[in-house]
């Protein structure tokens, strides 16, 4: 009986001890780098040895050296596949002989096995469930008194992004709070000295806190980041502005040539403060006044309106007519042929309205085809309207013409 | 992506993250998407070089074939240096290219950019101007590079000559940064960065 009793103690013993060793080679948080594939980082699978004395994975150094020149991508020296790989059984005994923890320990599962049967393991783990997404990370302001949490590293930075304010006034409440935590410990430290032997090291206690001293290093960091990046949008803002302001002004251009292309033949001459206009007339004989070009239709022709004083006549007003050059006029005809209205329009009355009437003639050079940009030679009538009539015409001190000219078809037979 | 690509950039990752490099802000790798193919590095300037102080940002693209291709790495923060496109940010590196080894990590290729840093090798450039600039003026091609790190990447040394050479061509309309590319190519000849710019 007492022999008995012994030697189960015995066997009790040597199980404890056994225990532990596996216990002890279990524990180990990460893979030994003799155990390790360079290539892969994870456990060695079918480990093969270089003749450069380095261990991979089968797969991973067969794989590596099928590239043209491949070397040990350890060391770079040259390798044969045929030649300088050597399977590693002593190496994969031992990696066997390895005991890891279950993947799914922390659900529960207390089995242990050799990295090699891991695979196998995890297929049929009773315990296996999928992990959470992502640690929960704190903002990095949590010490001040941020208590948001995030799931992956972007929201975090989008939140700091948006509370820099919020941020930093909990920063400045915190602060003085700090300052008085450190005359206190000054005060205790000083009280002690009386008692305490004088220290080995005297250590800088003025210096803040390692944490705070990363804390504003980041808030340094990003003050750069963010003025950068303020600089270089208003560099962009200011860019952008002159871009719209040419637009603006080519958009109105667009929007004018387009109205005098599409009048067909029909244009209202608004002449405003004529008053001035007749003055400058009046002292320079020379003076003229010219109406932008319009056109008979938007492929049709050219046509500016012009008055002055007239030469012969000084008490008359001309109004007269000048052919432009445009890029239509290599597909019209030659000399022009049509009709022209001539008509000052009376603001309040269209029966006091003067019209004129009148034929384009083909052997005027006033209808020839522009060589310049206006025709030298205009065609209308020297003596439109006596200047002393003129004010009755006015409104608003705005004179109005209203100048149509229609070419004549010579496709529209008559009936 | 293959798994093994993204199995070992997780590895990788925290490999970079407890590294003690990190610890000194040398090096940085951020994700950038979920699956581990797009990530962010970020490299400091080394000391006693021109980029001392700055922040460089990298664009790290990781093939599906990685480790056995190597990643892409381009840098986003623009710098002046013979070795780097200070247009595209485009890297020339032995390492990312032909001299790559499957043992290689993250980790070591951000050291051998900042190691790049510090020893350029104009012989083989990527940016011909910069290369010409740093072998045949080397003095500019520090303040040039200086003024870059200032800032781009948030470098320490502002200079106010240089800067004033820039407002010159900005006032005419130029845009600040081809401003400063222009000077910065005809070594702050203001004449002749004008001229390059309105011939």
């Amino acid at each position: 009986m007492i022999i008995m009793a012994k030697s189960d103690n015995f066997k009790d013993h040597n199980k404890i001890a056994e225990e532990n060793i596996v216990c002890g080679e279990s524990m180990k948080e990460y893979l030994e780098p003799r155990f390790e594939c360079p290539i892969c980082l994870t456990w060695l699978r079918d480990p093969v040895l270089t003749s450069c004395g380095h261990k991979f994975c089968s797969q991973c150094i067969y794989t590596w050296l099928q590239k043209e020149g491949a070397c040990c991508p350890v060391d770079g020296k040259s390798l044969k596949s045929e030649s300088d790989l050597f399977r590693d059984l002593y190496t994969s005994r031992e990696i066997s002989q390895q005991r890891i923890p279950c993947l799914y320990q922390q659900f529960g599962c207390e089995t242990k096995m050799s990295p090699v049967d891991m695979e196998a393991h995890i297929n049929e783990c009773t315990y296996k469930q999928s992990f959470p997404d992502s640690q929960i990370i704190y903002c990095s302001f949590k010490n001040v008194g941020c208590m948001e949490t995030f799931h992956n590293e972007e929201d975090l930075h989008a939140h700091l992004e948006q509370n820099i304010n919020i941020h930093l006034t909990m920063m400045a409440k915190i602060l003085p709070q700090l300052s008085v935590l450190k005359n206190n410990v000054n005060a205790v430290a000083v009280e002690s000295k009386l008692w305490d032997p004088p220290p080995k090291n005297t250590m800088e206690k003025n210096e803040p806190p390692l944490e705070w001293q990363q804390l504003l290093k980041n808030l340094y960091e990003r003050i750069v980041v963010l003025e950068q990046q303020s600089k270089e949008l208003s560099i962009t803002v200011s860019n952008q502005k002159t871009q719209l302001t040419t637009l603006q002004t080519s958009l109105q251009c667009c929007q004018e040539e387009m109205f005098l292309r599409s009048c067909n033949g029909v244009y209202i001459w608004r002449l405003p403060s004529f008053h001035e206009k007749l003055e400058s007339m009046m002292k320079d004989s020379l003076k003229m006044f010219y109406s932008p070009g319009f056109y008979t239709s938007p492929n049709g022709y050219k046509i500016c309106a012009r008055i002055n004083i007239s030469s012969k006549e000084p008490e008359f007003l001309s109004l007269l007519l000048h052919i432009m050059k445009s890029d239509n006029d290599d597909g019209l005809d030659w000399p022009f042929n049509g009709t022209m209205y001539f008509v000052l329009v009376h603001p309040y009355n269209w029966e006091k309205d003067i019209r004129e009437i009148t034929s384009s003639r083909p052997d005027l050079e006033a209808f020839r085809k522009p060589v310049c940009e206006l025709n030298k030679r205009s065609f209308g009538y020297t003596e439109f309207v006596r200047i002393q009539d003129l004010p009755d015409f006015l409104q608003n001190d705005c004179l109005i013409f209203r100048i149509e000219v229609r070419v004549y078809d010579k496709f529209r037979t008559p009936i | 992506m293959a798994n093994i690509a993204a199995l070992r950039i997780q590895r990788e990752f925290k490999e970079v993250i407890r590294s003690e490099e990190v610890a000194k802000c040398a090096i940085k790798v951020e994700l950038v998407n979920d699956s581990f193919t797009e990530l962010k590095g970020e490299i400091a300037g080394p000391p006693d070089t021109p980029y001392e102080g700055g922040n460089f940002v990298l664009e790290i693209k990781v093939p599906e074939t990685y480790p056995f291709n190597p990643p892409k790495v381009r840098f986003i923060t623009k710098i002046w240096h013979p070795n780097i496109s200070s247009v595209t940010g485009a890297i020339c590196l032995d390492i990312l290219k032909d001299q790559w080894a499957a043992a290689m990590t993250l980790r070591t290729v951000l050291l051998s950019l900042q190691a790049l840093l510090s020893a350029a090798e104009p012989d083989d450039p990527q940016d011909a101007v910069v290369a010409r600039q740093y072998k045949e003026h080397p003095e500019m091609f520090r303040q040039t590079a200086k003024h870059w790190t200032y800032v781009y990447a948030g470098g320490p040394a502002k200079m106010p000559d240089l800067d004033d050479k820039i407002r010159r061509l900005t006032d005419m309309g130029i845009e600040e940064h081809n401003a400063r590319v222009a000077l910065s190519s005809y070594n702050w000849d203001l004449e002749r960065a004008t001229e390059q710019l309105f011939s």
